[in-house]
């Protein structure tokens, strides 16, 4: 009964990730929309294997990527694009799943605008998180390295 | 902030005098849920695409009777037969995105009752109308939900 309930519960959460980049809105906007480069920051990585990751980026369209570690279950993204606005907002739906079991279900919201020289991101995440998952901690620790790896992605392809 | 986009959770509690399985019913039944679902006797609900299933979609129009004016499309997160419901919706009026939302049913057998608990986790365009929109219309809409499942009525 104890397991069940845990399987049950669900724990709701908001926070927000601010990051300034020196790139134009649109670059930083192409960075979010173009599959290929949406790939290398947003799947790719060391020690992980992608297994799929298919984007189509227009509002209703869906996007999946599942990857996985070394060592571990493997993970999936199920997303859907719920609203965009061309080079200032994208709002989308995504489900996380670890093995079989969905972990959790998100907004998150990303509004581009210009600042000064370069770009600001705000991005916000509206999340309910199911059963046993990691939690809120977590996720913001995982969008800090993936804003990170979108940085890196700016940078590389301005030189 | 671009075009003040505001971020709010709404919560809503209702104990409704029936079981859970006739609760979770009365969303699935699509037939059910348009009865509950219009806020007011002036307004409606219809659907044009129904997929209960995660991964699935509905997509309905809503609003005055007359003026069905508003476009919603539903996408299914997460399903827990009697127990939890989790879909995201956005809501948009004349080509125009008015809001985006995860919503969350939570239920919770105590005795004979249902412990509801709707969580709604609102992007909002455009100022504060759709968050006062949604407070009232889901805030109807559970009323008359408790109205139809309530087995002492």
């Amino acid at each position: 009964m104890k397991e069940k309930d845990d399987r049950i519960s669900v724990t709701h959460a908001t926070f927000t990730l601010e990051r300034n980049y020196a790139a134009s809105s649109e670059r930083v906007f192409a960075a979010l929309r173009d599959p290929a480069i949406k790939r290398r920051w947003f799947c790719e990585g060391e020690g992980w294997t992608v297994d799929e990751f298919t984007m189509d980026f227009r509002v209703g369209g869906r996007e999946t990527s599942r990857f996985r570690p070394k060592e571990g279950p493997p993970m999936g993204n199920d997303t859907v694009y719920m609203d965009i606005v061309a080079n200032r907002r994208i709002v989308l739906a995504y489900v996380m799943t670890v093995g079989d079991a969905r972990i959790s279900a998100s907004l998150a919201t990303f509004d581009v605008e210009p600042s000064g020289e370069g770009t600001k991101v705000t991005f916000t995440e509206q999340s309910a998180f199911f059963g046993s998952s990691d939690g809120v901690d977590g996720r913001k620790a995982g969008w800090s390295e993936l804003f990170e790896k979108l940085g890196a992605e700016l940078e590389k392809s301005a030189r | 902030m671009s075009e003040a986009i505001i971020h709010e959770t709404l919560i809503f509690e209702r104990r409704y005098a029936a079981s859970a399985a006739r609760v979770f019913e009365a969303y699935v039944d699509v037939g059910l849920r348009t009865r509950w679902s219009a806020p007011t006797p002036t307004s409606a609900i219809v659907y044009s695409e129904t997929d209960f299933r995660v991964g699935g979609r509905d997509v309905y129009r809503c609003g005055a009777k007359d003026d069905l004016r508003y476009l919603a499309n539903t996408h299914y997160c997460d399903i827990q037969p009697n127990r939890r419901i989790v879909y995201s919706e956005s809501v948009a009026a004349d080509g125009e995105m008015l809001s985006v939302s995860l919503n969350t049913w939570s239920l919770t057998p105590e005795g004979a009752k249902t412990h509801l608990v709707v969580t709604v986790q609102l992007v909002a365009f455009g100022g504060k109308e759709m968050i006062q929109g949604t407070r009232f219309g889901t805030n109807a809409a559970l009323d008359h939900l408790g109205e139809l499942v309530d087995v002492s009525a």
